[in-house]
């Protein structure tokens, strides 16, 4: 059973997601309000985090914000339909991924296992692949989950070490924006859908820039490119 | 001869008053029997000349006194007809305690009056939806659950259920948008972005759409063009615009998207055209195209909930920009949005591909 916490004010809300979600595998513990819920997901026994962006004490945002100074659990924020920009604030601020409610709970249970699938990727898909991959200052621990610029760690989230990873690993080549929501955020391509933008300028951030330049071009309509030009051997 | 301005019209009564008094001059001298030539004459032409001056400037003062304040209730009219709810004018005008005095105050109440309604409806709408979400939210998990035990049966009615559940989400949604966009505007997001990336973004993303019904986009001009304002909003506003396009270009036709800057009196604009090649729309529709809900008599297929154009043009103005539509002369609809460029001598960043970090 993967273990979920849901903060969400709505008592019956929660009684219903939990009920759906425990065939699906997931115990869901619901809290019903902001101050509590933080609590309850730094104690850091849950595999992943959904909160509702309107909570009745503290903005969900907030509760995201204090959340992501101290851990980088997933977080699966549920905003509020027809709010673009709540949308993109949430993952902004470093949620993994984002659910416009009212929603069907099918879609539900299918983003919170593609959130799970990043943080838990079977053993065996590791063997076949490189343990570490370093372009330029930047390397990337796949074992471990960490990532470093010239020896100074980085603070990513988990769908922003899977997006790096898949950059890197075809560094100096383009990799289309379909085939990044497909093999990180792990649902289908959607268009119009910006998550993956957000993300990418997310980490772009975190990594500053090399030279003056942004390690990570966008090639317009196409996807992103992380440039290897000027990477030192090793 | 018609005289368009108050000003003018007592400027004019002047002059004709003035010329009035030269020939009561020479009345004078016919009346009171002063020969023309007589000293005495010459002191009251200056005194009628002093008197004229004197009273020019009075009717200056008057006709810029009633003039000012009428100027000023025209503007205010218009600002509050373009949406500017909380415009006022009696603070134009302090302590004035004739008509136009009353009139300012009146036009205040009036105002007053109108934002207090419409502000309530506003909010009556955005409190409705709000309330709507989480009933709906239980309801489509209550469908899930039900579809866990149902008959094979009761999962067709099942998937109806669903569908419509979907559909009140997705229309919960647009006039969720649409009062956020009446409600806030957040200044602190507000950044300077080049319309072009907008534009390849949004026309790569509804051409990947529209491929998939034998459809595509294509960008038939563009170039850069600067604007101030919040990227995600005026992204959905074209996007909007864009898919309304797809869903109305026949299949095998091409939904075209031009950018260019025009050049007028009020300053550059950036300039969307977005066009389809379907039928367009009946010539008493297209005025009525951007009303929430509108439908075009005899066409049923409405996909969307009728909300998207009215978004888009609700976040365009947002920008200070304008959004109108016609029948294109080669057929199909063209729908066109304008929006102010930022001027060259501003201080811009724009280094950064999607400025958002500012």
């Amino acid at each position: 059973m993967h273990r979920a916490l849901l903060i969400d004010d709505d008592v019956e809300f929660g009684l219903l997601v939990r009920q759906y979600l425990e065939p699906e595998g997931f115990a869901v513990e619901p809290v019903y309000d902001g101050t509590a819920g933080l609590e309850r997901a730094l104690a850091g026994t849950f595999d992943v985090v959904i909160i509702d962006v309107m909570l009745p004490d503290v903005l969900g945002f907030d509760v995201l914000r204090r959340l992501r100074t101290r851990s980088n659990v997933p977080v699966l924020m549920l905003t509020a339909r027809g709010d673009d920009l709540d949308r993109i604030l949430g993952l902004e601020i470093g949620a993994d991924d984002y659910l416009p409610k009212p929603f069907n709970p099918r879609e539900l249970a299918a983003r919170l296992r593609a959130i799970l699938r990043r943080t838990q990727r079977s053993p065996e898909s590791q063997l076949v692949r490189p343990a570490r991959l370093r372009v330029g200052d930047v390397e990337l621990d796949r074992g471990a989950r960490v990532v470093a610029r010239g020896q100074v760690p980085i603070e990513l989230t988990t769908v922003e070490f899977d997006l790096l990873d898949a950059l890197l690993a075809s560094a100096g080549h383009v990799v289309t924006r379909e085939a990044l929501v497909r093999t990180v955020l792990g649902r289908e391509f959607s268009p119009f859908d910006r998550s993956i933008d957000v993300h990418i300028a997310n980490l772009r951030r975190k990594l500053g820039h090399r030279d003056g330049v942004d390690r990570i071009k966008s090639i317009r309509g196409v996807g992103y490119l992380y440039a290897c030009a000027g990477a030192d051997p090793g | 001869m018609a005289i368009r301005s108050v000003l003018a019209k007592i400027v004019a009564s002047v002059v004709v008053l003035l010329v009035l008094v030269a020939t009561v001059s020479n009345v004078a001298t016919w009346l009171f029997g002063i020969p023309p030539d007589d000293p005495r004459n010459v002191g009251f032409l200056v005194r009628a000349a002093a008197a004229a001056v004197v009273v020019f400037a009075l009717c200056l003062w008057l006709a810029r006194n009633i003039t000012l304040p009428v100027r000023r209730i025209g503007a205010a009219s218009q600002q509050l007809a373009t949406g500017e709810l909380t415009t006022r004018v009696a603070d134009a005008f302090p302590g004035r305690r004739d008509e136009l005095g009353r009139l300012g105050r009146e036009f205040d109440a009036m105002a007053a009056q109108i934002e207090a309604l419409v502000t309530s409806q506003r909010r009556l709408l955005r409190d409705v939806s709000h309330e709507l979400r989480s009933p709906l939210a239980r309801l489509s998990i209550a469908a899930g659950l039900a579809r866990r035990d149902a008959s094979p049966s009761a999962s067709a009615h099942l998937d109806r259920v669903e569908e419509e559940a979907e559909r009140l989400n997705r229309l919960i949604g647009q006039l969720l948008a649409l009062a956020r966009l009446d409600a806030v505007v957040e200044p602190s997001r507000q950044t300077v972005f080049d319309l072009s990336e907008v534009i390849d973004e949004i026309a790569a993303d509804g051409d990947f759409e529209a491929r998939a019904t034998g459809r595509a986009v294509r960008i038939v001009a563009t170039e850069r063009c600067l604007i101030r304002g919040m990227p995600e909003l005026m992204r959905s506003a074209i996007e909007n615009v864009v898919r309304n396009g797809i869903r109305h270009t026949p299949r095998g036709s091409h939904v075209d998207i031009a950018l260019r800057i025009s050049s007028q009196a009020g300053g550059r604009r950036g300039v969307i055209s977005v066009r389809d090649h379907g039928n367009g729309v009946p010539a008493e529709a297209v005025p009525r195209l951007f009303e929430p809900f509108y439908r075009i008599p005899g066409h049923s297929n409405t996909e969307g909930a009728g909300l998207g154009l009215a978004i888009a043009q609700r976040a365009v103005q947002l920008h200070r920009g304008a959004m109108s539509t016609m029948n294109s002369m080669e057929g199909g609809l063209e729908i066109t949005i304008s929006v102010p460029l930022v001027s060259d001598d501003m201080p811009v960043d724009t280094d950064h591909p999607r400025g958002k970090e500012n």
